[in-house]
């Protein structure tokens, strides 16, 4: 199977370095839920608009963002 | 008597030659920096190396892995063994053999190979000049208090050589070999036992910023403007960081305008003591602040100097200036310089009425050098480069002598309702030795506004700054150079040129380095079937028992046959896990190749991309669409000499991707793709 964001090999939809950024962005959502009151769709749009953010970081948030069926928040 | 004395290099061995034969020192032949001369009776030649002129090469042919059976031969350059052959010739006519080469493991190796193989083993009866600059008095010294030869330094110099060389050849051709059955072409890969473990290092790193997630937090500000004499000045909120958005804009509105007073006022002295003598990777580090120079480029120059005799051997860890160099008949020479003069007369003047010189000296110490310092020689013209580190030298080296500096740490409480905001300050009250290493001390001063306490404040603006926690900063040369000195990763002479093949290899790039696509290829390789060939623990132990071998603690042999049973070890692996790596190592070849052959986003179709192609035809190479085989038949000519890549720009004028073209001696220029441009059309 091939990653759906980087095509490199991967055992599930993602590789394990873009399954291990989605792991992250879901345990910081409550940071930013807590300090900026923000949905689960926002936090992921500025996300992926943050300089500071990782690269993987940016690439899950938008595929997160457009992959339509994934934007369920945790 | 007839002495022979071998150098390091061309540049070293005329220093000799003059020091021990003043203007009498003669060339031995045209076109060879060979030199002799009288001496006391005595007849002395100097030759001199290029440096290494025999390297570990494999015993008999063929290519193949592991192989650990090697030979000392000489280096494969013309140039090299033509030394070679007049040092044999010349070697005859001497009844006694000097190693003068520098006093560390690379120069005891060189000239032990020397001696041993072109003076026909006269490395036996040798003996050996110790000294820590190319100043004349230094170099008499030398050769009359020569003592016998450094042993214990040449077999660490030794292992260290054939170590590399055993994982070194095998790694690489391990891995290429493995790549090669798999793909059935051919790429340079390489790997060593310090470069896994730094492109570990650097790999950790770049995963950690890619998988940074920022946390939001805000601090806030406010401009304050001071009764009775309307100063204004900055101030922070004390409780910054503020962990909540409502919580800051709610701050904000309340300190709008308000009126407070000045609650507390505290005030610190603290002292700055002078720095310490640069070691090597000290005066790297330096260099890189204040210069931006890449560490390499910092002991090339250094060296440089070294050879010239302005400065003493430059690669020492230590920080530390024995009385014996003669701290006083240095300052004199330096205050010769007019641009050193007024900082010279002012410390001899200090010491005077303290009752001597007295330099700070750093922790680190090295059994055979001081700290770097200048010798005081005057450098004459030196290219702009040189000067720099130069001068850098000369001013650290003032600033050992000077007195601490002296800076007044004041803190401003201002109480405004609820709130509390602070103003920190910094005074130099005393630059003490800053002033003689003036431009490269940071004074880092911060003005703060002349109050006393109870005077009163108002808010004029306060606002609230959105931040975000950072990732950790990217590893640049100096810092790696830090991380691979506390990690024993290479020595102080190597750890430069390590980094420097990292590039090299196209494994890392940018002065902020990242690793690139084929280092992280090669180092998941490295990881999964040769892991530790990636971890510091074994390049450490291996160091750390190099280091035991010039103490004269460990055995060459030892140290040896166990780095070869550590590397059969690993090597063994690698039969069971060697078409998986080769395929592996396929994939990121391919897809780099991939990558580097494609331009841009097809202009034509949209969706397919540009890739460089070339007519089986004609020969010639054009870009083509990926789409092709769909129905684009986009297509454009190409120059056909030069490296091309895209620039990552598309043409203002027809919004078509534009290439960079490099072509010889490292020429870039930048085309735009369409032959139709209007920009080429108005030309």
């Amino acid at each position: 199977m091939k990653c759906s964001i980087c095509e490199a090999e991967s055992k599930g939809e993602l590789c394990e370095e873009h399954a291990e950024a989605e792991a992250r962005i879901r345990d910081h959502y409550t940071t930013w839920h807590e300090r900026m009151d923000v949905t689960w769709e926002e936090y992921l749009r500025l996300l992926e608009a943050n300089e500071s953010s990782g690269k993987w970081i940016r690439e899950v948030a938008s595929y997160l963002i457009y992959s339509g069926a994934r934007t369920r928040s945790p | 008597m007839h002495h022979l004395i071998v150098c390091e290099k061309p540049s070293a061995a005329r220093k000799v030659a003059f020091a021990l034969g003043g203007g009498k020192a003669g060339r031995v032949k045209q076109g060879l920096p060979f030199y002799r001369f009288s001496r006391a009776g005595d007849t002395i030649t100097v030759v001199s190396a290029l440096g290494h002129l025999y390297a570990p090469v494999q015993q008999g042919s063929g290519w193949s892995f592991p192989v650990f059976n090697l030979v000392w031969k000489p280096v494969k350059n013309r140039r090299a063994r033509a030394f070679i052959q007049e040092i044999s010739s010349l070697a005859k006519e001497a009844d006694s053999f000097i190693s003068a080469c520098d006093y560390d493991t690379e120069g005891s190796l060189i000239a032990f190979m020397v001696l041993r193989y072109a003076c026909h083993g006269s490395d036996r009866a040798a003996k050996r000049m110790k000294f820590s600059s190319l100043t004349k008095s230094e170099l008499i010294s030398a050769y009359e208090n020569a003592s016998k030869l450094d042993v214990p330094v040449i077999m660490a110099g030794m292992t260290r050589h054939e170590v590399d060389w055993i994982f070194g050849v095998n790694i690489s051709r391990a891995i290429m070999d493995a790549y090669s059955c798999n793909s059935g072409g051919f790429e340079v890969l390489s790997a060593g036992r310090v470069q896994g473990p730094t492109l570990s290092a650097l790999w950790r790193r770049e995963r950690t910023i890619n998988l940074h997630v920022p946390d939001p937090f805000w601090t806030i500000e406010a401009d304050l403007e001071f009764e009775p004499n309307g100063e204004v000045a900055r101030a922070s909120f004390c409780e910054n960081p503020v962990l909540s958005k409502r919580r800051a804009e709610e701050i904000v509105k309340r300190c709008a305008g308000i009126r407070g007073t000045v609650s507390r006022l505290k005030e610190k002295e603290i002292a700055i003591p002078p720095p310490c003598p640069f070691n090597l990777g000290d005066l790297q580090a330096e260099a890189f602040r204040v210069f931006r120079f890449p560490p390499l480029k910092t002991q090339k120059e250094a060296e440089r100097l070294y050879l010239e005799g302005l400065i003493s051997y430059p690669r020492t860890v230590s920080q530390q200036l024995p009385p014996s160099i003669g701290y006083r008949r240095i300052l004199e020479d330096l205050g010769e310089n007019r641009e050193y003069a007024k900082e010279v007369e002012d410390i001899l003047r200090m010491a005077e009425a303290k009752g001597g010189l007295r330099p700070r000296q750093g922790k680190n110490t090295d059994p055979a050098h001081p700290a770097i310092y200048p010798t005081g020689i005057s450098p004459g013209k030196l290219v702009q480069n040189a000067r720099k580190v130069y001068d850098l030298i000369v001013r650290r080296f003032l600033s050992v002598f000077g007195p601490a500096a002296r800076k007044t740490l004041v803190n401003i409480e201002v109480r405004a309702g609820d709130e509390c905001f602070k103003i920190d300050g910094e005074l130099l009250m005393d630059p003490g030795w800053m002033k003689y290493y003036k431009p490269y001390a940071r004074a880092g001063e911060r003005a703060v506004p002349e109050v006393k306490e109870g005077d009163g404040a108002t808010v004029l603006r306060v606002w609230k700054n959105d931040r975000f926690t950072q990732p950790p900063p990217r590893f640049n040369q100096s810092s790696l150079l830090r991380y691979m000195e506390r990690n024993s990763l290479g020595t102080k002479g190597t750890r430069a040129e390590i980094v420097s093949t990292l590039y090299k290899r196209g494994y890392i790039t940018g002065s902020n380095i990242s690793v690139t696509e084929l280092g992280r290829g090669v180092l998941m390789v490295l990881s999964r079937h040769f892991p530790e060939l990636t971890t510091v623990r074994m390049s450490r132990e291996l160091e750390k028992r190099m280091e035991a071998i010039e103490e004269g603690t460990e055995d060459y042999a030892e140290v040896l046959l166990n780095a070869a049973e550590k590397a059969k070890e690993v090597f063994e692996g690698m039969v069971y896990g060697f078409e998986e790596v080769g395929a592996e190592l396929n994939t990121v070849v391919q897809r780099l190749r991939k990558q580097k052959s494609t331009i841009g986003s097809c202009p034509h179709c949209r969706t397919g991309v540009l890739e460089v192609l070339r007519s089986r035809k004609t020969g010639k190479r054009f870009l083509g669409c990926s789409n092709y085989g769909a129905g684009c038949s986009f297509s454009a000519p190409l120059p056909q000499r030069g490296t091309i890549r895209t620039s990552g720009k598309v043409c203002s004028s027809c919004g078509f991707p534009i290439i960079a073209v490099t072509g010889g001696y490292s020429k870039t220029w930048t085309i735009c793709i369409n032959p139709e441009c209007p920009s080429k059309m108005r030309a």
